[in-house]
């Protein structure tokens, strides 16, 4: 059991009860279909020091193939999608991640973005929160 | 050619190897609280009072020190102790919000401690006793007595303490911080 494991699968069972598309944990290397969601552990601090409990930095990435020829609104689809997964990363939602197995999310600290790259055709949306965790059931 | 230093042992963070505490606090007989806490700042101090006499020069020729006291000031965050005071049976978010409810006043007696059955030699009040447990004080010294409470929730940061207390040195004070005395 480790934070980045256990954080990424409780962000993803959680995102993808608030969405109609995949999501994937880690990295981008294993999308298979877009849209999607993926949920990446970036990184964390302990926080306070002995205890245990981390600081965790994660990112969520909603990528898209906005073609429009091939795919009729993708656009409105990932304007959806985006508004779906950013209201579901504030509070006081975010914390029905709780539901989780040993995890569990005290709160927001940070919320940043929406950072937006393009790779050809790719459209990705990036939000990055902060958040102090425990590997627990409270 | 010089001598490379390559590091020196020296005390670190609140408490060596660690920073869990074990606090109690008494009134009367009955224990208010009994568990830990992770003690981010922990302070020490001592003074005292003085008085001088001076001759017809006005010239100092006399300097009196009396009513010595050590001044302890905590600041951590407490949490749930299976056993303790409350009794963390259930190590979960509300024994951890009672226990930090839990309603300590100034006047409580403190002792506080490296865990359960060893005192904190730094900043331990009584005299030749080793144990937290024990509330006798031997002599002349006395214990902790809480002179303040603080509790604090700060938006994005766990709820701590701060406690300060006193301890009047009435008698022997000894050559250091880890005698008994």
């Amino acid at each position: 059991m480790s934070y980045r494991k256990q954080t990424e699968a409780a962000f993803k069972t959680y995102l993808a009860g608030k969405v109609g598309v995949p999501v994937y944990a880690g990295t981008s290397d294993t999308i298979k279909a877009m849209p999607c969601v993926v949920a990446t552990y970036v990184g964390g601090s302990q926080n306070p020091p002995h205890v245990g409990n981390m600081d965790v930095t994660m990112s969520v990435s909603i990528q898209s193939e906005i073609d429009e020829e091939g795919q009729p609104n993708a656009l409105e689809v990932h304007d959806e999608l985006l508004s779906a997964i950013e209201d579901a990363l504030f509070e006081p939602a975010i914390l029905d991640i709780n539901s989780a197995t040993d995890f569990h999310l005290f709160g927001v600290t940070d919320h940043s973005g929406i950072e937006r790259d393009t790779e050809g055709t790719i459209l990705r949306e990036t939000i990055t929160i902060t958040a102090p965790c425990a590997l627990g059931n409270f | 050619m010089a001598a490379t230093i390559k590091g020196k042992p020296l005390p670190y963070g609140t408490k060596t190897d660690g920073g869990i505490l074990t606090l109690r606090v008494k009134r009367g007989s009955s224990d208010i609280y009994y568990g830990n806490m992770y003690a981010s700042e922990v302070r020490v101090s001592y003074d005292s009072d003085s008085n001088t006499a001076v001759d017809s020069n006005g010239e100092t020729i006399s300097y009196c020190v009396y009513n010595r006291r050590r001044t302890l000031s905590l600041t951590g965050i407490v949490i749930n102790t299976s056993g303790g005071t409350p009794d963390a049976v259930n190590d979960d978010l509300a024994t951890a919000n009672a226990t930090f409810g839990t309603a300590i006043m100034p006047g409580d007696d403190l002792f506080v401690g490296y865990g359960t059955t060893s005192e904190w030699d730094e900043v331990h009040a009584e005299d030749a006793d080793t144990n937290i447990n024990n509330t006798q004080s031997t002599g002349g010294t006395g214990n902790y007595v809480i002179t303040s409470v603080e509790k604090t929730r700060s938006n994005t940061s766990f709820a701590e303490w701060s406690i300060t207390a006193i301890e009047h040195i009435t008698a022997v004070v000894s050559d250091n911080d880890t005698s008994d005395n």
